[in-house]
C-alpha cells in the first residue's frame, strides 16, 4: 500500500474527522449567517426588554415588558397597526386577482407578447424611490395623470396626497403596482406548469373560458396562489420605503400614515429608543408569524 | 356513427403530416389507425376532434359534413396518452365534468356517472382523486369520462403507452369489452402493431403522412399492400432476401446463391427485389417436400414453446422457425421450403408487391 493511499484509509478511519468534514465546507456561509442574520436577530429580541437602552455605552435601566407596554400604549402604533393592516388587506387580495387575470392573459401565444411582458416587468427592475417620483406626478392634484383621466369620467380632483383620507389609497395603488411584477411571474410560472391537455380536454366537452378559468386553471394554480398569499403578506407587512417618496420623507400628509416598519424606524434612527424599536419589530414579527401559520393551515385545508 | 374521411390533408409550416388520407369508419367498429412515430396518426385524430383545423379536404359524420365544425359540437369523446384527469376533482367529479358543461342537473349526472364508472369497474372508487389510483384505473376513468356523454365517435390517443407490460394488456381488453358493450364507433392510435392487431375491426396502417393499407388485421398480415406494410408487421421483422428474379429463378444479391422459384415468375425481370419470408413461413421441410434451398446455420434460439434459427445463405441471413424437436448445431446446413401463405416479392425501390 503506497503512502498516500495509507493516510486516506487512516482518515477514512477516524468517525470524528469524517462526520466534521462538511461542517467545514459549510463554515463560510454559515459564519456569514450568524454575523450578518443569527446575531442581529438575537441583539433585537434581546434588546427589546432592556428598558431605557442606549448603543453606544451598551447600558439599560432594567430588564422587562416596558418597551412592549410603551409601544403597544402608542397611538402612533396603534394606527401604524392600522393602517399596515389596511394595506396588507387591500394589497394582498387585489394583487393576486390582477396579477392571475395578466398572467393568464400573457400565457397566451400571441405575437408581441414579449413586448407586454416586458412593460408589466419594468416596475420590478425601476428603483422604488424613482418609480415613487414618478407615482407622486402622476397623483398630483392638478397636474397629475390619475385626476386627469378621472375627471373623464366626471370624478372630481381628488387631493391624494395632501388629503389624509386618501393618502393610503394613492399607497395602497403605488403598493399594487411595484408588487404586482414579481406576482406576475410566479402566477406565470405556475400557469406554465398546467399542462395544455387539461384545457384540450374541457374545450372538447364544450368548456367555455370562463368555466375552464374557474374549475380548472385557479384550482390548479392553487399551490402558487398559496405561495404568493405567503410571500406577499410578509412582504407587504413590511410597508416602508414607498412612503417616502410619495409624502416627501414624512409618513403621510399629516403624520397619518405611519406604517409598523415606519413606526420602527422612526423610533430607531429619529427617536433613538432603540428598546421600543426592537419591542415594536417583535411585535411585527409575531403577528406576521401567526398570519402566515393560519395561512399555511387553511392551504392545506383546501389544497390537492 | 360512420365517418367519411376524403382527401384530408394537414400542413404544418412546410411540412407535411397527413396528405391526401381517405378512410371510412364503420359504424360501430373499433379501428385502429397503426403506425411508425411521426406518421401523423395523432394528427388525424386531432382533425377528428376538430382540435386542429384541417389543410384541405373533408370530413362526413354520418353524411353530414363536420369538418369545419369546432371539437364541443362534434359530439366526440376524447381519451389522452396522459389521461388528463384533473388533480383537483375526485373520480366522480371528473367523470361527471363533461355532464357539468352541458348544464345537466346534480341527480342525473351523478347517476350517470356512476353508471359509467361501473362499466369501467371504477365504482368504488368515485371519492378518490386521481393520484391515489394506478395507472390501470386513471385509464378506466379517463374512459368513463370520454363515454358518459354518449359520444358519437370515441378516440383514443395512444391510451395504453403509459402502462406497463401486464397492465397494457389487461387494459387492452378492457377497452375491446368497453366498446363491444356500447357499439360506439372507436378510433384507436396506436404504434404498437401487437396491440392494433389484437384489438381492431380494422386497421388503418400509415406511413410518413400517408395511408399504406386499411384491412382487418389478419389480412393486412397475410395481403400486404406493399413492401411497408409486411415489414411493419410481425415479431420478429420479416426476412429479406434481396435480388433478382430471371427464368424462374430467384438469385441472390452478390450473385453466391440462387434457386428456383417458380411462384415470383409474375415479377419483372432485371428489377431489384426483395423477397420477404415470415419467419413462420420459412421451415424445413418433412424429406419427401421439396426443398427450395439450403441455408447454414448460424445460431439457435430455444424459447420455450418455440426455436427461433439464424441461417445464413449466399451472406444473407434470415430467421426461421424449426419445427419439433429439431435442434441443429451451427454450421450444419438444413433445406428450407416457405410455405404458401407469407412469402412476398417487392419492387426494392418502390415497395410494390409483385407476388
Amino acid at each position: 500500500m503506497s503512502r498516500k493511499a495509507e493516510k486516506k484509509y487512516a482518515y477514512r478511519d477516524r468517525p470524528v474527522l469524517r462526520a466534521l468534514e462538511p461542517l467545514a465546507y459549510l463554515a463560510p456561509f454559515l459564519a456569514a449567517v450568524a454575523v450578518f442574520t443569527l446575531y442581529p436577530v438575537i441583539n433585537v429580541v434581546m434588546m427589546s426588554f432592556k428598558e431605557g437602552y442606549r448603543m453606544l455605552t451598551g447600558a439599560y435601566d432594567q430588564v422587562g415588558f416596558g418597551n412592549y407596554a410603551y409601544v403597544l400604549g402608542d397611538r402612533y402604533f396603534i394606527s401604524a397597526l392600522r393602517n399596515t393592516s389596511l394595506y396588507v388587506a387591500v394589497v394582498v387580495p387585489l394583487s393576486t386577482v390582477l396579477s392571475i387575470l395578466i398572467a393568464n392573459l400573457l400565457n397566451r401565444k400571441v405575437k408581441g407578447m414579449a413586448l407586454f411582458q416586458t412593460a408589466y416587468f419594468m416596475p420590478m427592475v425601476t428603483s422604488v424611490t424613482a418609480a415613487g417620483l414618478a407615482w407622486k406626478f402622476m397623483f398630483s392634484r392638478d397636474f397629475g395623470v390619475i385626476n386627469q383621466i378621472l375627471s373623464w369620467f366626471g370624478v372630481g380632483k381628488i387631493n391624494w396626497l395632501q388629503a389624509p383620507e386618501w393618502s393610503l389609497w394613492a399607497l395602497i395603488i403605488y403598493g399594487v403596482w411595484s408588487i404586482l411584477p414579481f406576482t406576475i411571474i410566479l402566477m406565470l410560472s405556475g400557469l406554465q406548469n398546467i399542462d395544455e391537455t387539461y384545457y384540450t380536454a374541457a374545450r372538447v366537452d364544450g368548456a367555455k373560458s370562463g368555466r375552464i378559468f374557474f374549475r380548472i386553471t385557479v384550482p390548479m394554480l392553487a399551490p402558487t396562489i398559496g405561495l404568493v398569499l405567503t410571500i406577499n403578506t410578509i412582504s407587504t407587512s413590511k410597508v416602508f420605503n414607498e412612503i417616502f417618496p410619495l409624502f416627501n420623507g414624512r409618513p403621510g400628509p399629516s403624520y397619518n400614515l405611519y406604517t409598523v416598519v415606519y413606526y420602527i424606524y422612526d423610533q430607531f434612527y429619529i427617536k433613538w429608543k432603540l428598546g421600543r424599536a426592537a419591542a415594536a419589530a417583535m411585535i411585527l414579527f409575531l403577528i406576521i408569524f401567526v398570519v402566515t401559520m393560519l395561512q399555511q393551515v387553511i392551504q392545506r385545508r383546501w389544497s390537492l | 356513427m360512420k365517418v367519411d374521411m376524403q382527401g384530408l390533408t394537414k400542413h404544418f409550416g412546410t411540412t407535411v403530416a397527413v396528405d391526401d388520407f381517405t378512410v371510412t369508419l364503420e359504424d360501430g367498429e373499433l379501428t385502429s389507425i397503426l403506425g411508425p412515430s411521426g406518421c401523423g396518426k395523432s394528427t388525424v385524430l386531432n382533425l377528428l376532434a376538430g382540435i386542429l383545423p384541417v389543410t384541405a379536404g373533408r370530413i362526413y359524420f354520418d353524411g353530414e359534413d363536420v369538418t369545419g365544425l369546432p371539437p364541443e359540437h362534434r359530439g366526440i369523446g376524447l381519451v389522452f396518452q396522459n389521461y388528463a384527469l384533473y388533480p383537483h376533482m375526485t373520480v366522480m367529479g371528473n367523470i361527471s365534468f363533461p355532464l357539468e358543461i352541458q348544464k345537466v342537473p346534480r341527480n342525473e349526472r351523478e347517476e350517470r356517472a356512476r353508471a359509467m364508472a361501473a362499466l369501467v369497474h371504477v365504482d368504488r372508487l368515485l371519492h378518490r382523486k386521481p393520484k391515489e389510483l394506478s395507472g390501470g384505473q386513471q385509464q378506466r376513468v379517463a374512459i368513463a369520462r370520454a363515454l358518459v356523454k354518449n359520444p358519437n365517435l370515441l378516440l383514443l390517443d395512444e391510451p395504453l403507452s403509459n402502462l406497463d407490460a401486464r397492465l397494457r394488456l389487461e387494459m387492452r381488453e378492457e377497452i375491446r369489452r368497453i366498446q363491444q358493450e356500447t357499439r360506439v364507433t372507436t378510433v384507436f392510435v396506436t404504434h404498437d402493431q401487437e396491440e392494433a392487431m389484437s384489438i381492431s375491426d380494422k386497421i388503418v396502417l400509415m406511413n410518413a403522412g400517408r395511408l399504406q393499407q386499411e384491412a382487418e388485421p389478419q389480412t393486412l398480415y397475410n395481403e400486404p399492400r406493399n413492401q411497408f406494410v409486411a415489414d411493419f408487421l410481425g415479431t420478429p421483422p420479416i426476412n429479406h432476401l434481396p435480388g433478382r428474379m430471371s427464368g424462374g429463378v430467384f438469385t441472390l444479391a452478390g450473385g453466391q446463391a440462387s434457386f428456383p422459384f417458380p411462384r415470383g415468375a409474375g415479377a419483372p425481370e432485371g428489377r431489384d427485389l426483395i423477397l420477404a419470408v415470415r419467419s413462420e413461413s420459412a421451415h424445413v421441410p418433412d424429406p419427401d417436400e421439396p426443398a427450395l434451398f439450403e441455408a447454414r446455420v448460424e445460431s439457435v434460439y430455444a424459447m420455450g414453446k418455440e426455436v427461433l434459427g439464424y441461417f445464413d445463405i449466399g451472406g444473407h441471413s434470415f430467421r426461421a422457425y424449426l419445427e419439433g424437436d429439431l435442434l441443429p448445431r451451427p454450421g450444419t446446413a438444413l433445406p428450407i421450403a416457405f410455405k404458401n401463405r407469407g412469402a412476398f416479392l417487392f419492387d426494392k425501390e418502390t415497395g410494390e408487391r409483385y407476388l
